[in-house]
């Protein structure tokens, strides 16, 4: 019985296309997520993959409104609207931050609730809400296509060589914005790359775990991880391997539990956030680090 | 005029005048520093000490005037790596910031090396030599944030040196480090200035110490109110005048905290 478990796991998984596609998702966004969500934390932006991911939906819900009057549009991959979506509203977010210089802040805001009133608007126009748009809000598993495969696996080498590319920019203008300018980094450009890369990693992301949940995966494993690393790049060995736990674990427990593998994911990603959080504690670390950071 | 001095001079500031909204910050600088000097530029709070420095960073445009940096106008200055900057990070960086001390000294190297490029062998030489030279090669792998505010001011000077600038400025340096450090952190200030050679811009409000090691003494109050060697600030009024408003700033600063 206890041998038959993973064999029919195993089984399953060759048999049927759609979880191995779901699975080498997974992989890929076990490691991109958390890779971003390092810069995400450090630089203290968590909200703007709540707002990014909104207006993913958003792109989605419109793709599948317009598909309705304009049938070509049909044969398209909804992920595309949705990405381009995220990356003008990506855009549109950095040029907010300049305008609101004093007020940087109120561009995560504008940005979210309209896209959800944007969404909203092109949900009822598609006819309400039908199940596809369901799947984008909390993933599915079903829902991932050999296209879907494709196109993340091609945007996660993309994204992976400009962040091993522009890591040392990235770094610096996390660490000390200011002081990375005086050092003559194009500052301007690279922060256009970082928020266009995030908004492509939480498009990519949403098929697994759904828009809802994009940001938990992005922001938990670092979160996690900011309590154990003493370097930046221990940062990244520390958030990868959370991220990746979480997708794994998560996706064979929703497959044996059958319950809702976005939720199964973010719930393990949750669940090892705890644990660190208690191994400092016992370990009697966690209380320097409060008393560390409002001291500054 | 400008133009005649251009070999010992390294910044040359001309009348420069900048105001936030209505308020007038500063008005009518003129200003130079001369190769090799080290430079003390006092003035009470919100006297737009910090506001000069960002112009001369070419991180504020000027209302007003103008600014060379090496003999290029700042707006089309782009040989940074030779201007060494150390901002008031003792009290305001995010000392949770995961990163280790070798991972913040090699950030003064990255406007150097460039884009899509990366460290060599030879850089973290550099690195570890730069860390030397402020005493605190023991601590590369440290987290910055464990270590205590006279540290962390080291570890940025040792950034701000690691490119081998010719200028080097400090913006208040001091505030948030205990007086020993302080006394410390001067005399390897002049030591740099003296051995190597570098032109040190100091900004601070607290005369005090200050005088006994740098060679010229700017102050400012919006307008430019002396400019002369640290013998001759000493000889005048405005010594004790300064002086002596900014021993009660320090007090209250230190009653706040």
């Amino acid at each position: 019985m206890i041998t038959g478990v993973p064999a029919k796991m195993l089984d399953v998984f060759f048999t049927y296309e759609f979880l191995q596609n779901a699975f080498f998702v997974g992989i890929m966004i076990g490691f991109l997520a958390p890779v971003l969500g390092v810069f995400i934390v450090v630089r203290k932006l968590a909200l703007i993959t709540d707002a990014l991911s909104h207006i993913t939906l958003t792109g989605i819900a419109f793709h599948l409104f317009a598909a309705q009057s304009a049938a070509w549009l049909a044969s398209f991959n909804p992920l595309y609207m949705g990405m381009a979506f995220s990356v003008a509203g990506s855009l549109m977010m950095e040029k907010l931050r300049n305008v609101y210089s004093a007020y940087q802040e109120l561009a995560v805001p504008i940005i979210l609730s309209s896209s959800i009133g944007l969404g909203v608007v092109f949900i009822s126009l598609a006819d309400g809400f039908n199940n596809d748009l369901f799947n984008y809000l909390f993933g599915s598993v079903i829902a991932v296509t050999r296209n879907d495969l494709w196109t993340i696996g091609i945007i996660t080498v993309l994204i992976t060589a400009i962040l091993i590319f522009f890591y040392k920019e990235l770094l610096f203008l996390s660490f000390d914005e200011e002081q990375a300018k005086v050092s003559g980094l194009p500052s301007k450009w690279i922060n256009i790359v970082f928020i266009v890369i995030t908004a492509l990693v939480i498009a990519s992301s949403m098929r697994i775990v759904g828009i809802m949940l994009v940001s938990s995966l992005m922001v938990l494993p670092a979160a996690a991880s900011i309590q154990l690393a003493k370097s930046f790049k221990q940062m990244f060995l520390y958030a990868v391997l959370f991220g990746e736990t979480s997708v794994v674990l998560g996706l064979i427990s929703a497959f044996y539990l059958n319950l809702a593998p976005g939720g199964m994911i973010v719930v393990t990603a949750l669940l090892i956030l705890v644990t660190v959080l208690l191994y400092r504690k016992a370990a009697g670390f966690a209380i320097q680090t409060v008393r560390r950071t409002p001291n500054m | 005029m400008y133009k005649s001095n251009q070999d010992d001079t390294v910044v040359q500031i001309d009348d420069v005048s900048f105001r936030y909204g209505s308020q007038m910050v500063l008005e009518n600088i003129s200003l130079s520093i001369k190769k090799g000097s080290f430079l003390g530029l006092v003035g009470p709070n919100g006297s737009g000490k910090s506001t000069l420095v960002k112009i001369l960073l070419g991180l504020l445009k000027p209302t007003h005037g103008r600014v060379q940096v090496f003999d290029a106008p700042v707006a089309k200055f782009k040989s940074w790596e030779k201007i060494g900057y150390v901002s008031q990070k003792a009290n305001s960086f995010n000392a949770g910031f995961p990163v280790t001390v070798f991972e913040v000294v090699s950030m003064g190297l990255y406007g150097k090396v460039g884009l899509l490029k990366f460290l060599s062998r030879k850089h973290k030489k550099q690195i570890f030599e730069s860390l030397e030279r402020v005493g605190m090669s023991e601590y590369s792998s440290r987290n910055i944030g464990e270590l205590s505010g006279g540290q962390q001011q080291r570890v940025f000077i040792a950034r701000a040196l690691v490119s081998n600038p010719d200028l080097l400025i400090l913006d208040e340096p001091t505030v948030g480090v205990d007086t020993a450090s302080v006394q410390q952190f001067y005399s390897l200030l002049s030591q740099l200035n003296r051995e190597k050679n570098i032109t040190l811009l100091l900004v601070t409000h607290d005369v005090g110490v200050m005088t006994k090691y740098v060679s010229d003494v700017a102050c400012l109050n919006k307008t430019l109110h002396f400019h002369g060697t640290s013998q001759d600030f000493e000889n005048s009024d405005l010594s004790s005048l300064y002086g002596h408003d900014v021993q009660v700033i320090t007090h209250d600063h230190g009653g706040a905290r």
